[in-house]
């Protein structure tokens, strides 16, 4: 019985991802695995020049341990190609060729649902603003198998965040090297309020891992995981600073309780496809 | 948009225009369940394989009467979420008396079932009837469930804070995500045919047999963590067969001129119709003498309660929303607005009458 090993399939997803996207290519050590969306170097795009020092900073500081940082992560293929045909991690020559504009196709992604996730029995796990690594998330959400004695040993009422989007190929060319770029957290009046650390990408159809290609009108349901804010009233406050938000009881709070998440798709041969969820809460603990 | 943030939580993203994507557009879990036994669990259920079977017919019902029949199995075999803190319990055979779980003649756990999730995982979920298929009767609440203690044993095995979970106690859920403590009794689901609003605080109106389709694939998809979303088929089976429960017999057989029944007409029939399945509509919550809290919730109160369906009163309390009356002479007697002021020789009537229902 395949009895939820979702940790032990995302431990191995996020090291071989985030080995792939901090170095441009596989690291030893990580079984040869390799993510193919996180392996493209995407063309031009302007999250790549918002992001490319922090990426850069990031890949230093953790290209030795297979842990990235929040906007390295969700960064370094859109930025290691800022320079179309430079490469700045010695990417694979074969994602060094400007690709000319009649030879681009068009993505367009519709929201489906997500939510922020639940760090409740994760508590320091979830994303805080502070991260200057990435955390590997809370990786599933139950019955993890485990190998300690304890009655408790498995057991996490914690989960990551996701988002499910549809990717449509709706331009004359197959899409290819498609990855997410980055992921944005935004309060309700579409304020930033933090970069968010990709997990994985999944067809959500098959629970197999996004191979980065689209063809000519292909639509693919994506499951995009990552890290969900721990405390994300906190996140809010944070960046209200001393904005009056308007908040002053418990029922303007819950009502407001919720955020925007906005991922950027981007592709060799594609334009940036960026697609901003409705408002999505945390998982709910008792909620029906 | 609702304002009331439970039901915006629900809408924002569901039935939005096609180009706009939304809850319709996501994967369509394969309800592929198998129940569990108490063997299983103590053999250890990861040593059990898994061999589910569908729910999903291969031909769509096309009367009402195969309609039903399918919705009859949902009820009792569709997960409609999943929880880590069940999934340890139902683990743990000798915890589930503790607990309130039900086992049936054939040894399996009533209400809950295994099922592959859409990460290919298989997981352990609660069906309608793990709250509302008591004594294996569709539509009966569990008075003995207590959900809030496995919460407890959860948290204190993670040496959690236990929260408030440990003021549920059995028979009593709070569904709500606020900061209020305010458990309400699970309900019985006879009557809900003649019902115009669901929850305690009639958060959503129904207006057909599409508001409980709706209410159940948005609650479906909220347990199953907004990744999948059920068979529609499924959800409007379900939808048939709860808006045709049949009341249970009541303990007492009614005939005409029925002891009570001038007391009942005369003082109760006002919000309790019996046209309506002894239900009604909305009233303020300050009418009634218990806690009027859940009403007020931030997340689902509207600042009124229903009037609910008498339907199967007769079969056993406890009574009012938050089940604070144990009995049907304490609910007269204290916590019901007409039942306290009647004279006790008619509220004694009353109580004859009740037992009819």
């Amino acid at each position: 019985m395949k009895m939820t090993s979702i940790r032990k399939l995302k431990t191995i997803g996020v090291i071989a991802a985030m080995s792939v996207a901090l170095t441009g290519c596989i690291v030893p050590g990580n079984g040869g695995e390799s993510e193919p969306w996180g392996t493209v170097e995407p063309g031009n795009n302007s999250t790549a020049n918002n992001q490319q020092s922090n990426n850069q900073q990031s890949n230093n500081n953790t290209s030795s341990n297979n842990h990235t940082s929040s906007n390295n992560q969700s960064t370094n293929n859109a930025s290691a190609n800022n320079t179309s045909n430079t490469s700045t991690n010695n990417n694979s020559s074969s994602n060094t060729t400007t690709v000319e504009p009649s030879e681009r196709t068009v993505l367009r992604g519709t929201y489906i649902a997500g939510h922020l996730g639940s760090y409740w029995d994760c508590p320091g796990e979830g994303y805080t603003g502070e991260e200057a690594m990435m955390s590997d998330g809370a990786q599933g959400d139950s019955l993890i198998e485990g190998d300690c004695a304890e009655d408790s040993c498995g057991f996490l009422n914690c989960q990551d965040a996701q988002m499910t989007v549809l990717l449509s190929n709706d331009g004359q060319l197959v899409a290819e090297e498609i990855a997410v770029a980055k992921i944005r957290l935004l309060d309700l009046d579409d304020r930033e309020l933090g970069v968010l650390p990709l997990i994985g990408v999944h067809d959500a159809d098959k629970d197999e891992i996004f191979d980065g290609t689209l063809a000519v009108g292909q639509q693919i349901r994506l499951r995009v995981d990552f890290l969900g804010p721990e405390n994300l009233q906190k996140l809010k406050d944070d960046a209200a600073g001393d904005e009056d938000s308007g908040i002053s009881n418990d029922g303007d709070r819950l009502a407001r309780s919720g955020a925007l998440i906005e991922i950027t798709f981007v592709s060799k041969n594609a334009d940036d496809e960026i697609v901003v969820s409705k408002e999505i809460y945390d998982l709910p603990a008792v909620d029906t | 948009m609702p304002e009331l943030p439970y039901a915006r939580k629900r809408l924002a993203g569901y039935a939005l225009p096609e180009e706009e994507g939304g809850w319709d557009l996501l994967p369509e879990l394969g309800a592929t369940v198998m129940p569990i036994t108490r063997e299983q669990a103590e053999r250890g259920l990861e040593r059990v394989p898994f061999e589910g079977v569908a729910l999903a017919p291969d031909d769509t019902p096309t009367t009402q009467d195969e309609w039903e029949s399918l919705g009859e199995r949902v009820f009792w075999l569709m997960p409609m979420r999943r929880d880590v803190y069940l999934e340890w319990v139902v683990m743990r055979p000798e915890l589930w008396d503790e607990i309130g779980l039900e086992v049936d003649e054939q040894g399996a756990l009533r209400g809950v079932v295994r099922f592959e999730d859409t990460r290919g995982d298989v997981r352990i979920g609660a069906t309608c009837a793990m709250c509302h298929g008591a004594d294996g009767v569709s539509g009966r609440a569990s008075r003995e469930i207590d959900l809030g203690r496995a919460r407890v044993l959860f948290a204190e095995l993670r040496d959690r804070d236990p929260g408030p979970y440990g003021q549920w106690g059995p028979g009593r859920v709070d569904v709500t995500d606020d900061e209020a403590v305010d458990a309400l009794a699970i309900p019985d689901l006879f009557g809900v045919k003649h019902q115009s609003h669901m929850n305690t605080s009639g958060a959503i109106e129904i207006l057909n047999p599409a508001t409980l389709a709706v209410r159940f694939e948005t609650q479906y998809i909220v347990g199953h963590s907004l990744e999948a979303r059920p068979d529609r088929r499924l959800t409007w089976a379900l939808a048939a067969f709860v808006m045709g429960l049949e009341e249970p017999e009541p303990v007492v057989a009614r005939s005409e001129g029925t002891r009570g029944e001038d007391v009942f007409m005369g003082s109760c029939a006002g919000c309790h119709d019996p046209a309506r399945g002894y239900s009604g509509g909305l009233f303020p919550a300050e009418a009634l003498t218990s806690e009027p809290q859940a009403a007020n919730s931030v997340l689902r109160g509207t600042g009124f309660y229903k009037a609910p369906s008498l339907v199967g009163i007769s079969q056993g309390g406890p009574y009012l929303h938050d089940a604070s009356a144990a009995t049907l002479e304490e609910l007269l007697e204290k916590g019901h607005p007409t039942g306290s002021v009647l004279a006790p020789e008619q509220r004694a009537k009353l109580l004859d009458y009740l037992q009819t229902l």
